[in-house]
């Protein structure tokens, strides 16, 4: 189940950060400050399945799952380097660690 | 990066006979219309006070999430040594975000800044209205979040006084004079200014007035503090304002802060005066 729904919430960050790349063009901040906390909170849920795995990972010893744990560090690894001129850039380069993170939970999981 | 032409201002007096410039840098998400009746102040009491919208402000708001911190410093740096040819002294002013850049200008040219008034002082963002999810923020700031999340403005506006804070908010949304939102990629810049700011702040030696509001709904007097607690001036004077907010140049101690300006840059002339006459 603890896989199921992290491979859920990583799709739908995949599509949350597609559709901002949308919205961020309609100029509507209280359109994209409602969307801006959505997609914080599944971000966190992302970083906490994350880290829930991992942590399992330890206790069982089941040491090849803790290839996810640096996944964890790459939105704010990519925020630090990211601007907005080249905004679509960086969130493509993300999604492809989302992307990246789906399909390796689904080999180990699955 | 466009300039706003139509609100920057520079009041010059026509005798030349004025006692020094005056530049003063607005705060986030504003622009010089909110300093303008008190650089007239200023003016009135004879400075020549300048005053320009920073990058991605006034007109330029479209650009405002493409402006990194350091083009604020570039800028402000910039209008200063073009006053610095003109004036033998220059003295910096600034609100908020102003406030910093003024700080961080003092830190870099030191001496060559004859004072500084740094009003509501933003190093931290930890004023009363901080919203409920500010704990994300750090989540927000560091990530892609933050060139999607604006924060709207919202009560109080910065203002105490409700008669006046019913008057700016009307002009907010007029994006050229005010925004009425803080997109959050503009705060986290912002932040870094802050942040460079109180890594050097021992380095402003320039005769300092801090001003700050007890009760500054966007960021509290821990800010103007830190100031007061770590510049090396000499010559520095902190007033903790009893019943304004944020936005004190339009707040019910507006005469307070503006006559205290006054009082400060006259005292600043005087003692030159004493000491060119001395040498």
């Amino acid at each position: 189940m603890l896989i199921n729904s992290f491979i859920s919430i990583n799709m739908l960050l995949i599509v949350a950060f597609l559709l901002g790349q949308y919205f961020l063009k309609l100029d509507k901040p209280k359109l994209m400050a409602a969307f801006s906390i959505f997609i914080s909170i599944v971000l966190v849920f992302y970083l906490a399945f994350i880290l829930i795995i991992c942590v399992k990972s330890i206790i069982y010893k089941e040491y090849l799952n803790l290839i996810l744990f640096p996944f964890m560090f790459v939105p704010f690894i990519i925020g630090i380097f990211a601007n907005y001129k080249k905004i679509n850039f960086y969130t493509n380069i993300q999604n492809l660690f989302f992307v990246l993170s789906l399909v390796i939970a689904i080999f180990l999981f699955k | 990066m466009k300039s706003s032409p139509d609100l920057d201002f520079e009041f010059i007096d026509e005798n030349n006979k004025s006692k020094g410039a005056v530049l003063l840098f607005h705060g986030l998400t504003g622009s010089t219309f909110e300093m303008k009746k008190y650089a007239q102040h200023l003016h009135s009491n004879g400075f020549d006070v300048f005053a320009y919208c920073l990058p991605g402000h006034g007109e330029d708001t479209g650009q405002i999430r493409c402006v990194r911190y350091i083009d604020w410093i570039n800028f402000a740096g910039y209008k200063f040594k073009k006053l610095k040819k003109k004036y033998n002294n220059v003295y910096l002013g600034g609100l908020c975000l102003g406030a910093v850049l003024a700080l961080i200008l003092g830190q870099k040219y030191k001496l060559e800044v004859n004072g500084i008034i740094s009003l509501s002082t933003t190093l931290y963002l930890d004023g009363w209205t901080m919203p409920w999810y500010n704990f994300m923020m750090p989540l927000g700031l560091y990530t892609l979040i933050r060139y999607y999340y604006t924060f709207p403005e919202r009560e109080p506006y910065g203002i105490k006084n409700i008669k006046k804070r019913r008057s700016i908010q009307k002009i907010m949304g007029k994006n050229s004079i005010a925004m009425d939102n803080y997109p959050l990629s503009c705060v986290y810049e912002l932040l870094k200014l802050s942040k460079l700011a109180r890594k050097n702040m021992k380095n402003v030696i320039s005769p300092i007035l801090i001003m700050h509001s007890k009760e500054d709904d966007l960021t509290s007097i821990k800010s103007a503090k830190f100031v007061y607690n770590n510049v090396s001036s000499l010559d520095k004077e902190i007033f903790i304002l009893e019943n304004s907010y944020h936005l004190m140049l339009y707040d019910n101690d507006k005469d307070f802060v503006f006559d205290k300006s006054v009082e400060f840059l006259n005292n600043l002339v005087q003692k030159k005066e004493v000491l060119n006459y001395a040498n």
